[in-house]
């Protein structure tokens, strides 16, 4: 049994196989794995953590569409729901997803951790035991909000047409710091202003011991009675596509699952983990997004400056409805072609206006009423994801509300035209064809949705019946040293950019957890 | 419609290869003159022909050259999951296949035979079916093929795009046992 030295080794270079013995292993380096990485390390642990995702830092994020989505998200950037009708954007890195996120922060709201109490039998964190986890986190990865002048144009418009409407809107904080605004947050910050795990949390763990093997691709968690004994993997090459023929086993005191939604579900089901409740994959919600494109007269150019920096929260409460929060979307030339309907010179010809164009996004907020119960995980021959997620009546009635108020936000910030995301698209020209949004198809597939936030399917709960994992600090309810620290823990969507949320609560269960591992 | 939906597309394409073989229609080859310039690495030798014609109708009124964004997309499909790639795979032999046009549009020619129209209209049909999998068919293909032209340097000056705002030096290339982590940072200009 070796040891691995601090520090990040790329498993593509190894030429022999790897076994390591250490006190906790850590399956993932996205928010939550890196955040307890730190946190378990410091504590005076050995920790290792294993990262599918390559080890890319800033001297190959150079701002190109090309380079960036097939290394730095999941399955090249064409991850999808089973159905196909919501492509979901979910970044893979050592790093994950604070990689390429946008770098919008908002703490978990009061209310929905209020509802997680109320309806989903947690009862070991609250408001009151989040909130310096929180305030931590602000402060470590320099959460500052945006004065409205760095505003880009792309995001004033989400801010003049709420404004107009009389809707509450502001302007976002951001995890940066010296953000020269190039606008590539989603393809790795060229500059490491943006304060990602990458730059953070990782470096902090690896100061205080711990080692990183990125292309390590986990195949699964090995069990003895009711006790975590390995975790067995492989390596990767650097491209991230086959094996190099190394075989890697780690055995830990302790495993963290920490790969996110969708892929921490994935892992301990094909692990043959425990189950008996029935709920290892259930409940994964992906804040389903629709989206607005409004065409103005002036140029917008929307690849410019922070990708977001304005929200407005005004509809996101809505009693029986589903709820949604507005914010914009960077409009780079791929992001936008996918995302803009039809083909051929129709499309080439919108393609043509890019510079001119504003992405609105409603992001829908599920998981808070009784029939909107989310997408189930499950893995397929080779083990790999799939995520079923049936849209539900009450959920498609957001999709259209929402699309009609994107609307009139577009025309109120001065748009000569709004489209909708159906292909192909409703073209509004003024406030009069909103209502005509009534009349368009909403269906799977007849409408572009997609989901850049991803929560659940390992959700926690004090109730053996409702978890997978007890809330307290993560545990498995029938695995004594299995834990899962991520936002797959969340029983609902939490209705805000959720990288603050995955922060404070993964902050908040390391630090009970090394409590009990130093104990 | 469930992943199990989506693979029934490969087992009706099946199927439909098949009776049509039965009933001559399946016997019909379609246009095999475009061959790939490059070694494939996920699509078919049959099938790529047939994704060179949807590349030309899906990237019109661009300067996108359909062989190259058809190379493009075989190698995009790399990264995605072993199913997808063959799911996709079996989509386009099916939109080829005579007896699947003749049952699912009416029009019983292989789509790389049909004119460019006709082509439109095969593809709109699918755009516009009451079957949900047909429907994600057709935009996985033009997803594909659109992402594989707009995230390429060729469409910048199309669509007015300036490029990286940054000028900095060309990192190492990226090869299989190789580190990627760059250890001196590369000098940039124009850096902050």
């Amino acid at each position: 049994m070796k040891t691995l030295l601090p520090g990040v080794t790329e498993a593509q270079t190894l030429n022999d196989d790897v076994e390591v013995g250490c006190d906790v292993c850590i399956i993932g380096s996205g928010p939550g794995g890196a955040v307890t990485a730190a946190v378990l390390a410091q504590a005076g642990l050995s920790v290792v953590v294993v990262e599918e995702g390559g080890y890319f830092t800033k001297a190959r994020f150079r701002q190109r569409e090309d380079e960036a989505y097939p290394y730095l998200y999941q399955d090249g950037a064409q991850r999808t729901t089973a159905d196909l009708a919501i492509t979901i954007m979910q970044g893979k890195a050592v790093g994950g997803g604070s990689v390429v996120n946008w770098t919008t922060c908002f703490r978990t709201p009061d209310d929905v951790v209020d509802g997680w109490r109320a309806k989903h039998g947690i009862n070991s964190v609250d408001n009151a035991s989040l909130k310096p986890h929180f305030g931590w986190a602000e402060e470590r990865l320099s959460v500052n909000q945006t004065p409205l002048e760095l505003v880009n144009k792309n995001n004033r418009t989400v801010w003049d047409g709420a404004t107009a409407l009389r809707h509450d809107v502001d302007t976002t904080h951001r995890n940066v710091l010296g953000c020269a605004q190039t606008g590539n947050c989603g393809h790795g910050c060229p500059i490491d202003a943006k304060q990602s795990m990458l730059v953070t949390c990782i470096p902090d763990a690896i100061k205080a011991g711990a080692s990183v093997l990125s292309r390590c691709r986990v195949d699964k968690v090995v069990y003895e009675g009711s006790r975590a004994v390995a975790v067995v993997g492989h390596a990767i090459d650097a491209f991230g596509l086959g094996r190099t023929g190394v075989a890697i086993t780690i055995k830990p005191r302790t495993v963290i699952v920490s790969a996110g939604a969708i892929n921490s579900p994935a892992i301990l089901l094909r692990s043959g983990t425990p189950n008996d409740n029935g709920r290892l994959g259930k409940r994964t919600f992906v804040h389903p997004v629709v989206a607005s494109i409004s065409l103005f007269d002036k140029p917008i150019e929307g690849w410019k400056g922070a990708p977001q920096s304005v929200a407005s929260h005004h509809h996101a409460r809505r009693g029986e409805e589903v709820g949604w929060f507005l914010e914009a979307g960077p409009v780079h030339p791929m992001l936008s072609s996918t995302a803009m309907p039809g083909f051929g010179a129709g499309h080439s010809g919108a393609m043509k206006q890019l510079a001119n164009v504003a992405a609105h996004l409603a992001i829908t907020i599920d998981g808070h009423h009784d029939d909107v119960v989310g997408g189930t995980v499950t893995v397929n021959s080779d083990g790999a994801p799939v995520l079923d997620y049936p849209i539900v009546e009450r959920q498609w009635r957001s999709f259209r509300d929402a699309q009609k108020s994107m609307a009139q936000v577009g025309f109120a910030a001065g748009a000569k035209e709004v489209w909708t995301g159906h292909d192909p698209p409703l073209h509004m020209t003024s406030l009069n064809d909103v209502a005509r949004v009534d009349t368009m198809p909403w269906a799977p597939c007849r409408v572009g949705i997609f989901s850049a936030h991803q929560m659940g399917g390992c959700m926690m709960s004090d109730d053996k019946k409702l978890g997978v994992v007890r809330a307290e600090d993560g545990r498995h309810h029938e695995v004594d040293n299995l834990h899962v620290i991520d936002g797959s823990l969340f029983p609902t969507s939490v209705g805000v950019n959720p990288q603050m949320s995955i922060y404070g609560l993964s902050h908040l269960l390391a630090t009970r957890l090394a409590h009990t591992l130093k104990a | 419609m469930q992943r199990r939906s989506f693979l029934k597309v490969g087992l009706f394409g099946g199927l439909l290869l098949a009776v049509g073989a039965g009933l001559g229609l399946g016997l019909r080859q379609g246009d095999r003159s475009v061959r790939p310039t490059r070694a494939l690495n996920v699509i078919s030798e049959a099938a790529f022909p047939v994704l060179v014609a949807v590349a030309a109708r899906v990237t019109r009124g661009t300067s996108a050259s359909p062989v190259e964004i058809a190379q493009r997309v075989d190698e995009a499909l790399r990264f995605a999951p072993r199913q997808s790639q063959q799911d996709l795979d079996r989509v386009l032999l099916l939109l080829e296949n005579a007896l699947g046009g003749l049952l699912l549009r009416g029009q019983g020619t292989p789509f790389t035979l049909l004119d460019e129209g006709d082509q439109d209209a095969a593809l709109m049909a699918w755009r516009d079916s009451s079957v949900g999998l047909l429907r994600g068919a057709h935009h996985g293909l033009r997803k594909l093929c659109l992402a594989a032209h707009y995230a390429s340097a060729d469409c910048w000056a199309e669509v007015a795009y300036p490029g990286p705002s940054l000028t900095k030096t060309v990192p190492p290339p990226m090869s299989a046992r190789a580190p990627l982590a760059v250890t001196e940072a590369p000098s940039a200009e124009g850096m902050p």
